[in-house]
């Protein structure tokens, strides 16, 4: 199928520079639109995509960023300024507007093929069907190695040990490990950190009646469950030591003898283990057996934490808008913006974090709204850990920037409420009138 | 063969002004300050950077001549500018 060419929109008033630049951008590939006024570029507002903007801050009828206030740009065009008078002013205004480049005239060629190349392989990207390899979608290098790898194993029998932080998607990894196998059992995924250390050893490897109190009857455990399939054994490190004996055990002979019984029953399980903690320090602390790491990792998979992955981060939320409007039959686009936001946004709690955020973005707005995705559900922890400054994210009510305000000076004031006051530039009364709405509403630090 | 290049639009005797009527910035012609004259120097150099690699695309790439031509006139034109105003330098109000 023929994918359309990408929309350039050149916003200068500088007509011989805009044409050359158009020359360029066609023989790229590009469909380039000339404006060289703010009333030109409206015309320009209507355009169905538009992949990159080059914007001129000084055109003869105004300020180009005021452009950005007005228009209603397609949700994924880029917007580059060009400018020949820099300034502090409007590169802090820039900053603030989803601007991916401030260059400074004269811009060099290779500055505007990058610029293209970037939009280019953007609207090809959003072009296409997000689908991944194996379920997982992920187009860094990282998880290239990690499909790779995944591709490589999973038709052998050698056990696996997947690292990574949590939320990066060690479940679908092991699930990936399992379907391309081809083994006929099935795939099993055992938390070993949600299971009581006491009922852990009948969970995996079963039970005879009356082994235990309350043991009613035989019990097949997930080890045989798995047989011809795949275990994957989630949080390892946070089985037992006792057990780890016995679990190593059981990979070395092949065999599982059930709590109170004595036979050994032959099982032929693939063995998937993951930790989110570092494997050498679980070692370390005495909370992972040597013999056992060197066994379970005949090879290792880490998975990169999301800020590491680039624009994986955009694929991935692309893909779970995707899903969403599938499943609730709409057709929300992301607002404009987004992509920088994703890419800014470190993803402490990775791939589980954004996929919530895109939800919350999704469920929140309205049937025709564009989704705005507002990360960083944990920002309030962070803010509270400095005492000496106040961090305003976006999406912060104002009752919460109010409140962190208030009661960073007054800490850093001793609870002086007129300094705090004069401070603030606010009259004592009001102060007084905060402290004891906070208070009201259960405030636990005044 | 030589080739002529006419501009239509501006020319050698607003280059020699230092003035553009082509992508005017609201600037006064001929008594720029400093910030103005970089400005305008900035401006007639980004013409010539990418006028420049257009016309050598053109070339690379065996476009009609025509197209070549034209990216060819438009550094021209801004160099002259540039001459220009590099003769007023240094600028003054």
């Amino acid at each position: 199928m023929a994918v359309a060419a990408p929309n350039l929109l050149i916003v200068d008033d500088d007509v011989d520079f805009a044409a050359a630049t158009a020359d360029l951008a066609r023989a790229h590939g590009f469909t380039p639109h000339l404006a060289h006024s703010l009333e030109q570029s409206r015309r320009f507002a209507k355009l169905p995509s538009l992949d990159l903007m080059l914007l001129d801050l000084s055109l003869p009828d105004g300020n180009g960023l005021d452009l950005l206030d007005e228009l209603d740009l397609p949700s994924h065009g880029q917007i580059a300024v060009v400018t020949g008078h820099p300034s502090v002013e409007s590169a802090a205004r820039a900053v603030s507007l989803p601007i991916i480049e401030y260059l400074i005239k004269p811009i060099l060629p290779a500055q505007f093929d990058a610029l293209l190349n970037q939009a280019k392989s953007r609207a090809r990207t959003l072009a296409e069907p997000v689908s991944g390899r194996n379920g997982i979608v992920g187009e860094c290098a990282a998880m290239r190695r990690v499909l790779d790898d995944i591709e490589r194993i999973a038709p052998s029998p050698v056990s696996v040990l997947l690292t990574g932080e949590s939320g990066t998607g060690k479940e679908l990894v092991a699930r990936a490990l399992h379907r391309e196998s081809g083994r006929s059992g099935p795939f099993i995924a055992v938390n070993c950190g949600a299971i009581a250390p006491e009922l852990l050893a009948s969970h995996l490897f079963g039970h005879e009646r009356g082994s235990f109190t309350g043991a009613a009857g035989r019990h097949v455990g997930y080890f045989e469950q798995a047989h011809q399939g795949t275990l994957l054994l989630d949080e390892i490190a946070e089985m037992p030591a006792a057990l780890q004996v016995y679990l190593l055990r059981v990979l070395e002979t092949g065999t599982v003898t059930r709590v109170g019984g004595t036979d050994e029953v032959p099982v032929d399980v693939r063995i998937v283990a993951a930790t989110n903690r570092d494997p050498l320090q679980a070692i370390a602390d005495g909370s992972l057996r040597e013999d056992l790491y060197y066994r379970l990792s005949d090879f290792s998979i880490e998975l990169p934490p999301l800020r590491h992955r680039g624009n994986d981060v955009n694929l991935l939320a692309r893909c779970f808008l995707n899903r969403l409007n599938e499943r609730y039959a709409t057709q929300k686009q992301f607002a404009s913006g987004t992509d920088r936001i994703l890419e800014q946004h470190p993803w402490p709690g990775n791939v589980r974090e954004l996929r919530s955020a895109v939800q919350r973005a999704f469920l929140i707005g309205r049937e025709q709204d564009e989704v705005c995705v507002i990360p960083g559900v944990r920002r309030l922890a962070a803010v509270q850990h400095d005492p000496t400054q106040v961090v305003f994210s976006v999406g912060m009510s104002y009752a919460d920037v109010e409140r962190e305000m208030l009661l960073k000076t007054l800490s850093h004031f001793g609870n002086d409420r007129t300094r705090t006051a004069r401070a603030l530039g606010v009259s004592v009364r009001t102060i007084h009138n905060q402290i004891n709405r906070l208070r009201a509403a259960g405030e636990s630090q005044l | 063969m030589s080739t002529v290049v006419r501009d239509t639009r501006s020319g050698p005797k607003d280059a020699k002004r230092g003035a553009r009527t082509n992508g005017a910035k609201g600037i006064d012609a001929g008594i720029p300050d400093l910030t103005q004259w970089v400005h305008q120097l900035r401006n007639e150099l980004n013409t010539v950077t990418m006028a420049n690699a257009a016309a050598a695309y053109g070339l690379d790439h065996h476009q009609p001549t025509e197209a070549v031509r034209e990216n060819l006139r438009r550094v021209q034109l801004a160099c002259l500018r540039c001459a220009a105003l590099l003769q007023g330098f240094p600028p003054h109000r």
